[in-house]
């Protein structure tokens, strides 16, 4: 057994919650962070998130998914105010404004925004069984075959994961003699020798490190798709008779439990952004 | 034995593949036929490349209908047609345990992994505890239950597929090298219970073992698109001199690896880096020390997934002389890819240290180091495989040595003419699992490590294969440690035989 970390199961309230309720509070929280609210108001919401995730999935995980979104963050950092020059102006060169008040908002508001849609599927995703999920689905009403597409989606992104992990190790074992040279060169700054690239910085040459692997990702997921149709034929799907389910989601006093739980968080969310537009 | 009315009856089957680019179409199977009688075991042997898995794959339905392909003939389970079926619609008549365990794990427990297919069939919930649990007991699996299946090692998923296999109880079991990468009690195991349960079975396999002999009514061998019966009795000395002929069981006494000196294949192994490469160069006499490892004490984080977990490796002193070959054997999930990973610096020991030679030395050994220094064939081919063609496969590791294109070509030549592979320009998507576990060891070779580790080479590919991979691999200056659950094998190739118990070396 080769244990990974994507296996993981809690225990916790959040993990042991209705999915039902997840499913419904992820859409009140995914549209409180697209409504056009009060910087201070998003960033709350997001705090709220953020303290979630941190106790439920531990800071690690939560670091190493932010560092993830952030080069896109500070993309969005860079790129934002240029086009959003009303307001007192903060920075500008020869008379033409680069830094607004009203661009440095609106950059924040959008990486709020992002990392707290970022943070609110992290959480949703690491706390919630994919078997679970497709039970709850189609409490939703969904056909059992969208239920288990969306579920197979979803189980797919820590597949990925597990593949990219694996591909980096072949990579890295492959190509071993390449990297260490290259590691060298960063390490040491050496010069670059005639009829040989430049030897880029750290945090380039880990870039350049990753789009091989990438690819190999990609190309390894896309052949996956004919074997995973065929494992799901010779398990029985696409059969007309009803499915029956092993699992069943939770009923009586747990479910009025969780469904209250679920109709408190939403009304609040729905009573701040009211009560503080 | 009293041949019964047949069960399975397959009758001038023939199959052709279309036309891939850079791979002509291929007639595969040109009128086979076969009688199965009902609750009979049968082993059908055939060597890599011969179709046991498009043969299996067109029992249950999938190909032509995921292939493409052409396909004539009849099949009849009992009073069924099974080629005017589709696959989810033959669920309770044939079941199929693929040769590559990881295409078939969908889920993320190993009870729902088990459920789903008695849920399509829509059979209630205590019926479905009661089977769920006779499965996992059946498979020695019950402390997985709520595990993530892609935490288990290769033979534990294997162990789950029978599993979901005995949960459904198809009149037809197809075991597609199942019998590979699972240990000895296992496989055991596995044949006294098809022998109990009486269900008509035909077992595909690269090799002969021994535990069949007790076990299975019949064997056929396949070989260029026919199937033959074997009319000697089982277990007779004809019988083992047919096999042994045809490649299906090892002949140790005439191995040419064994007890000699290894020497290197003609041509001479690519050993030359490129000028100013930093690979770890060995150059060691036969006998010297090539690596040690002392006090390695390894264990996984306990947030890593495995609830309950109580595993650790421990491995007090290990030492890989130049010239040897060491097997290792061991229980499905007893630490042999976990210490692979470690001797190639995949994995880091929480104690103890790892020494290579180097400069005529010994000298401590970090992750990178180990990275040059060890060669690892993953258990999984295909995850070390993801070039469109053979050649820029075999060439991706030698352009980042800076070797000239011209001498490239050669090598690669070379290694495509060693491990018989098909043309340079052919996709390795569309080769057999025996192909790809051969290009997978090409790759390594070409990059020509001090020491190589194959996991489980031995597994989809026949004896006189693994025999040929292993003796490519044996160099004076080289060490080679293969893992593998075959004790035959590990006897006949390997100098010497290690074997791990729960973590522990004995």
């Amino acid at each position: 057994m080769i244990p990974t970390v994507y296996g993981k199961r809690g225990l916790s309230a959040v993990h042991c919650f209705d999915p039902r309720g997840k499913i419904i509070l992820l859409g009140v929280f995914l549209v409180t962070f697209f409504l056009p609210l009060r910087i201070g108001h998003l960033g709350i919401h997001l705090a709220a998130v953020a303290v979630l995730t941190v106790v439920f999935l531990g800071i690690g995980n939560v670091l190493r998914t932010l560092r993830l979104i952030l080069p896109i963050l500070v993309l969005v950092l860079i790129l934002t105010p240029p086009f959003h020059r009303e307001g007192p102006v903060l920075f500008s060169i020869r008379s033409v404004p680069i830094l607004t008040v009203f661009g440095l908002v609106e950059a924040l508001r959008l990486i709020v925004r992002f990392t707290g849609i970022t943070l609110i599927f992290y959480l949703f995703m690491g706390t919630t069984d994919p078997d679970s999920l497709v039970l709850a689905f189609r409490w939703f009403r969904l056909p059992f075959s969208v239920s288990m597409v969306l579920s197979i989606a979803l189980e797919y992104i820590p597949t990925i994961r597990i593949i990219y992990d694996q591909v980096r190790d072949a990579h890295r074992l492959r190509l071993a003699d390449e990297t260490m040279e290259a590691r060298q060169a960063v390490n040491s700054g050496r010069t670059r020798e005639k009829g040989k690239s430049k030897p880029r910085g750290k945090r380039g040459h880990r870039l350049a490190e990753s789009i091989p692997i990438l690819t190999s990702v990609l190309i390894l997921s896309v052949r996956r798709i004919p074997t995973l149709a065929m494992a799901l034929e010779c398990r029985g799907v696409g059969r007309k008779n009803r499915r029956s389910s092993f699992h069943s989601l939770k009923t009586g006093a747990p479910m009025i439990r969780d469904g209250l739980i679920t109709a408190l968080i939403a009304a609040t969310v729905v009573f701040s952004i009211v009560l503080f537009p | 034995m009293i041949l019964q009315e047949p069960d399975l009856t397959i009758e001038n089957l023939c199959f052709s593949y279309p036309e891939y680019p850079g791979l002509p179409a291929r007639r595969l199977f040109d009128g086979l036929d076969l009688e199965l009688a009902e609750a009979s075991i049968a082993v059908l042997l055939a060597r890599p490349d011969q179709g046991k898995t498009t043969l299996c794959r067109t029992l249950v339905g999938l190909v032509p209908r995921f292939s493409g392909g052409s396909v004539e003939g009849r099949v009849r389970l009992g009073s069924v047609e099974l080629l005017e079926h589709q696959p989810f619609d033959l669920l309770e008549q044939v079941g199929l345990v693929f040769q590559h365990p990881g295409e078939q794990l969908l889920l993320s427990r190993c009870d729902s992994e088990i459920a789903f297919a008695l849920e399509s069939l829509g059979i209630s919930r205590p019926e479905i505890e009661a089977r769920l649990e006779d499965a996992l007991r059946a498979m020695s699996l019950e402390r997985y239950r709520k595990e993530s299946p892609k935490n288990l090692s290769g033979g534990e998923k294997k162990k789950l597929l029978v599993a979901c296999l005995i949960a459904v109880n198809p009149q037809l079991w197809l075991l597609d090298e199942t019998l590979e990468e699972l240990d000895s009690d296992t496989k055991t195991a596995l044949l006294r219970l098809l022998k109990e349960r009486r269900r008509t079975t035909l077992i595909l396999s690269a090799k002969w073992h021994e535990l069949f002999r007790d076990y299975v009514d019949r064997v056929f061998l396949m070989e260029e698109g026919k199937i033959q019966k074997i009319h000697e009795p089982v277990g007779s000395s004809e019988f083992h001199d047919l096999l042994r002929r045809r490649g299906f069981i090892l002949p140790i006494e005439e191995l040419p690896c064994r007890g000699a000196t290894p020497q290197p294949r003609s041509p001479q192994p690519p050993s030359d880096q490129a000028p100013g490469s930093k690979a770890v160069k060995a150059d060691p006499g036969k006998g010297d020390t090539l690596l040690e490892a002392a006090e390695l004490f390894f264990r996984y984080e306990p947030d890593s997934g495995r609830e309950g977990s109580t595993f650790s490796l421990k491995i007090a002193k290990l030492t890989l002389q130049a010239g040897s070959t060491l097997a290792l054997l061991g229980d499905n999930g007893s630490g042999k890819s976990t210490l692979g990973r470690i001797l190639c610096g995949l994995l880091t020991p929480k104690m103890g240290a790892i020494k290579i030679r180097k400069n005529g030395r010994l000298q401590q050994a970090t992750e990178d180091i180990l990275n040059r220094f060890t060669g690892y064939l993953f258990q999984d081919p295909d995850l070390q495989i993801f070039l469109p063609t053979i050649f820029e496969e075999l060439a991706l590791g030698l352009e980042h040595l800076h070797i000239e294109t011209e001498e490239i070509r050669r090598r690669v030549d070379q290694a495509i003419s060693l491990f018989n592979l098909p043309v340079t320009d052919c996709p390795p998507s569309l080769m057999s699992y025996g192909a790809r576990k051969r290009l997978q060891a090409a790759v390594y070779y070409l990059l020509d490590r001090p020491l190589m580790i194959i996991d489980e080479g031995d597994s989809g590919l026949g004896v006189n294969d693994f025999a040929e991979m292993v003796r490519v691999f044996q160099n004076p200056g080289r060490a080679l440690l293969f893992i593998t659950h075959d004790h035959r094998l590990a006897q006949g190739l390997a100098d010497e035989v290690l074997e791990l118990k729960n973590g522990r070396l004995r």
